[in-house]
């Protein structure tokens, strides 16, 4: 299912001293199977980006398509809700249930599940999240660490199956390992069932390594859209509006500083640093390598 | 130097059918220290901070702030003037109905002048960045706008030492960055910081470095030092931090010596 956004308008609280035009004047395409980050300063627009292709904030002007679905019209958007799975920020807020099973199988009522399929269902989800369903569908979600509690909540979206899976923040309030560990289930269920991920982080480490589209929104609009890859490349458009160069990008600038000639300048993911760095020594090329003392 | 803060074997648990949540801690922090304290989830991280402003007791050990001990019932007041903490849930600590309010409360209640009042929320929202969102009510604010607020609502009260537990998790990159400036300028002037962080990256900002690991203190020392050791990183569950990562594979081809030129 792909995405359209035709010069979408979002408003806060119309007719309300606070009204707010939070996004304006948006088109864009998300075709079906990209993995999409949303990235720009707080308030910019990111969580109303994404609420408005969940149908969650209904555009001022313009249209929002999922797949067929016009999100302006009600009955519509109930058919795309089927195939959105919505993770908001800090999804642990939002946990009522009693027992980590309940809490999962909450959001599969509509699915028509028989007991039997319904077990089956959270137990697969609870393991491609990486925890025992034997341990933990019967715990209280309320006695379980953020971490688990954070993969529980993205079982229980993924549950759904959803061919677009959208996400708040998915990765904000983990330890480095968490965060890690989040996303490469995200990137497995992403590569093996073709699925749209379109998800919103501040850092740019996750989504140069994660992500095949990198969406900028600044002050409402859309400001850049680009390749992980063009990165450094447009540095100069990025940095005013609130981009800081990673750790990654730092170390690649003074590498090219001090060692002028090197295959650098097209990377921009950590893994090719270091196979660059590992050929050279490893590969015999045993001068380029002394050519570093 | 007598230190600011300091605990001493210092043991605790939620409740005595539950295990251990922070063991034999020894701390002891130095006016104008700024620490950094990182670990993994359910590490401790949390529950170690709220014991220095005596939001929650010790089961076993003493914990002794500006000179008082924070076991002291009558010492509570004088306490929480000392330290200012900013939760990890701002949302918890957000109490007025527009964002004026809500950064000019405790020093209303304190029964500050109206000017001096003014003029500290004003220097408080520009660095922030919130000084357009004076008047609008604090629900309407999205998530790292409401983060920055309650940062603000500690920031004026200009507190001795400021606990903060995780106060970027939700700030874009540039105003993490401002905010470790404005940590530093209040470091410059005197102030002791203590921070804890899920962002291993952001331990070279403080002048000494806590590693928390299943309630206990692994590492306490200088950021330097632990950034040359992955193993510490490892045996916390923690990603080390990219320079520690490239060492470890400049290490493979002895070329640690390049390696330093490089950074
Ligand atoms: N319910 C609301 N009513 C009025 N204004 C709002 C409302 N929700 C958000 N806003 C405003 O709209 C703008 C965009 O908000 P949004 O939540 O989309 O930002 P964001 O990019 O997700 O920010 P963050 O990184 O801080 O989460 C902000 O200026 C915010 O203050
Ligand atoms: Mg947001």
């Amino acid at each position: 299912m792909d995405i359209h956004l035709e010069r979408v308008t979002g408003v806060y609280s119309p007719k309300t001293p606070y009204t707010k035009t939070a996004l304006e004047g948006i088109s864009l395409s998300i075709p079906s199977g990209q993995f999409v980050a949303v990235m720009g300063v707080n308030g910019s627009g990111k969580t109303t980006l994404v609420q408005l292709i969940c149908g969650l904030l209904h555009a001022a002007s313009g249209h929002v398509k999922v797949g067929p679905y016009d999100m302006n019209k009600k009955p519509n958007r109930r058919r795309a809700w089927r195939a959105l799975g919505y993770l908001p920020q800090y999804p642990e807020h939002q946990v009522t249930e009693d027992t980590v099973f309940n809490h999962i199988a909450a959001g599969l009522g509509h699915l028509g599940l028989t007991d039997e399929g319904m077990n089956e269902r959270v137990q697969q989800y609870l393991e491609v999240v990486g925890l025992c369903s034997e341990r933990y569908k019967n715990a209280s979600p309320f006695q379980i660490s953020g971490g688990e509690l954070r993969r529980i909540a993205l079982a229980g979206v993924l549950a759904a199956e959803p061919n677009i899976l959208v996400l708040d923040e998915p990765t904000a309030g983990l330890d480095s390992l968490e965060r890690l560990y989040i996303l490469a289930c995200i990137k497995q269920i992403h590569l093996k069932k073709g699925i749209t991920v379109c998800y919103i982080t501040h850092r740019l480490e996750e989504a140069m390594e994660y992500s095949d589209r990198i969406l900028v929104v600044e002050q409402g609009r859309l400001y850049a859209d680009l390749h992980p890859s063009e990165i450094r490349l447009r540095w100069r458009e990025l940095e005013p509006i609130g981009f800081v160069k990673t750790p990654l990008l730092r170390f690649l600038d003074q590498f090219e500083k001090r060692f002028a000639g090197h295959r650098t300048q097209s990377m921009y993911k950590e893994d090719q640093l270091v196979s660059y760095i590992t050929e050279m020594c490893a590969g015999g090329s045993q001068d380029e390598c002394n050519g570093f003392d | 130097m007598k230190p600011v803060l300091s605990l001493t074997d210092v043991w605790l648990r939620y409740d005595s059918h539950q295990p251990w949540v922070l063991r034999e801690i020894n701390i002891h922090i130095d006016e104008g220290d700024w620490v950094t304290i990182i670990g993994a989830n359910g590490s401790g991280k949390s529950s170690f901070i709220r014991l220095m402003n005596g939001l929650l007791q010790p089961t076993k050990g003493e914990v002794i702030v500006c000179g008082m001990s924070a076991s002291d019932p009558e010492k509570f007041i004088d306490i929480r003037k000392e330290v200012g903490m900013v939760f990890q849930n701002a949302e918890n600590q957000i109490v007025g109905i527009t964002v004026e309010e809500d950064t000019s409360f405790g020093l209303d209640n304190l029964g500050f002048p109206r000017d001096e009042i003014a003029s500290r929320c004003q220097e408080v929202w520009n660095v922030l960045g919130l000084h357009d969102k004076q008047d609008s009510p604090p629900h309407l604010l999205s998530g790292g706008e409401k983060q920055k607020l309650a940062i603000a609502g500690v920031l004026v009260m200009q507190p001795r030492i400021i606990l903060f537990d995780e106060p970027a998790s939700m700030l874009d990159a540039k105003s993490a960055q401002q905010l470790y400036a404005l940590m530093a300028d209040l470091h410059q002037k005197g102030c002791t910081i203590i921070v804890v962080t899920q962002e291993v990256e952001d331990m070279f900002h403080g002048n000494r470095l806590v590693m928390m690991h299943e309630g206990g203190i692994r590492y306490d020392g200088s950021p330097l030092e632990a950034v040359k050791q992955s193993s510490i990183f490892q045996d916390c569950r923690l990603r080390p931090p990219f320079r520690t990562r490239m060492r470890d594979i400049a290490a493979n081809w002895d070329m640690e010596s390049w390696l330093e030129s490089v950074e």
